[in-house]
């Protein structure tokens, strides 16, 4: 049990999260005391707000990519009629394009790219159900579904994982796609 | 390893915010130690990127919102590209769907019982028109002048923002438009009942 003290208590944590803590804290100027109930009174409010833990980092990740990689609100219905018009063909180039032009971002500022792309694929666009990115061994099988996406839709989403795919330097080694499902394999160059 | 062997570190915090966390940590059934862990861990990701908790909670927030007004995101690049090809050759049409948007975005907001639907509709056109340097939204007894100028906004993208505008007003009980679109430029006016000629005076 945590020991109190005057409306404070002392808490345990493991002696790395304390570390970094205290390193960035010196690092920043920012005192340690309020680093710290600042992040919790923030995180309490977010997962009491309907956020799940596991949820944190997609959203931070969300708000981070918005925010570096130029990625803008439209109204869905507007965008369906556009894709609708156009050229299935052309407009994969066009998402294809979008995917390896996020494959070459997050090759450069994220540490686990893989994971950061089913992360943006999760809060963008797609109003995807499911969506799973396991990687074995260089191996990369993604897995995405939608109860909402349309043929062409599905395809633009298989078009835009494969152009960061590809980008990130991994190559198309099998795709299964159907309306709202979309299965890629895929293996390091 | 097990958290018995960790080397453990005491730090000082808020005991009602603790409390909270250990009530929390109860629900997902987990220990107020590892569930303490997990937030710190989260608190230094996010300010090793440079970024504010409390700003990412509001976006968060905010997407949550704005996703029920049928908006989504997309990758800018693409729909600049989409947007510029197709209003070329069917440009009155995109109009058309655009003005439907946003008629179906006043709606929602007149739904959902918003007590200051203008106030709302300035808050989406902001997001939309990727918060722009000026944005006016004049509201009087007779009508609502809007002004909406951003450099980056092209002719086509103008004309989409211009048309979902409308779309919102009018179904807002706001018509006898009158506007002005170009680049980078958005200027309408529009008045309760139509009476564009009489509000103008």
């Amino acid at each position: 049990m945590p020991r109190e003290r005057k409306g404070k208590r002392l808490v345990y944590v493991s002696e790395d999260v304390a570390k970094d803590l205290l390193e960035y804290a010196t690092r920043a100027g920012v005192p340690l005391q309020r680093l710290v109930d600042e992040g919790l009174r923030s995180v309490i409010e977010m997962l009491r707000n309907g956020v799940a833990p596991e949820e944190l980092r997609t959203l931070i990740t969300m708000a981070h990519y918005q925010r570096a990689s130029g990625l803008t609100l439209v109204p869905v219905e507007v965008l369906r009629h556009l894709e609708k018009r156009c050229s299935q063909g052309e407009l994969n180039g066009v998402w294809r394009e979008a995917g390896c032009w996020y494959g070459k971002y997050l090759k450069e500022k994220a540490e686990n790219p893989v994971k950061h792309l089913a992360e943006l694929l999760r809060t963008t666009r797609w109003d995807l159900d499911e969506v799973e990115a396991r990687d074995d061994k260089g191996e990369v099988t993604f897995r995405c579904i939608s109860s909402t996406l349309t043929k062409e839709e599905t395809s633009h989403l298989r078009s835009f994982i494969e152009g960061a795919m590809n980008c990130l330097g991994y190559a198309t080694a099998s795709r299964e796609e159907v309306r709202g499902i979309v299965i890629l394999k895929f293996k390091k160059q | 390893m097990s958290e018995g062997r960790e080397v453990r570190k005491t730090f000082v915090a808020r005991a009602d915010l603790l409390e909270k966390l250990l009530n929390l940590a109860k629900s997902k059934g987990v220990t107020l130690y590892a569930f303490v862990n997990q937030v710190l861990q989260v608190v230094l990701e996010v300010e090793g990127r440079g970024m504010d908790l409390r700003r990412v909670f509001e976006e968060w927030k905010e997407w949550v919102r704005v996703r029920s007004y049928g908006l989504a995101l997309v990758p800018a690049a693409l729909w600049s590209e989409v947007v510029e090809e197709a209003y070329g050759w069917a440009g009155e049409r995109l109009v058309e769907v655009s003005r439907e948007a946003g008629e179906w975005i006043a709606k929602r907001i007149t739904s959902s019982g918003e007590p200051e639907p203008l106030k709302e509709l300035e808050h989406i056109v902001k997001l939309l028109a990727s918060n722009p340097p000026e944005l006016l939204f004049e509201v009087s007894t007779q009508g609502v002048r809007v002004r909406v100028a951003n450099p980056r906004l092209s002719k086509a993208h103008a004309e989409v923002l211009a048309a979902i505008i409308e779309g919102a007003l009018s179904s807002l009980g706001y018509e006898g438009v009158v506007k002005e679109v170009g680049p980078g430029l958005i200027r309408i006016e529009a008045w309760r009942g139509g009476d564009a000629k009489g509000a103008q005076g």
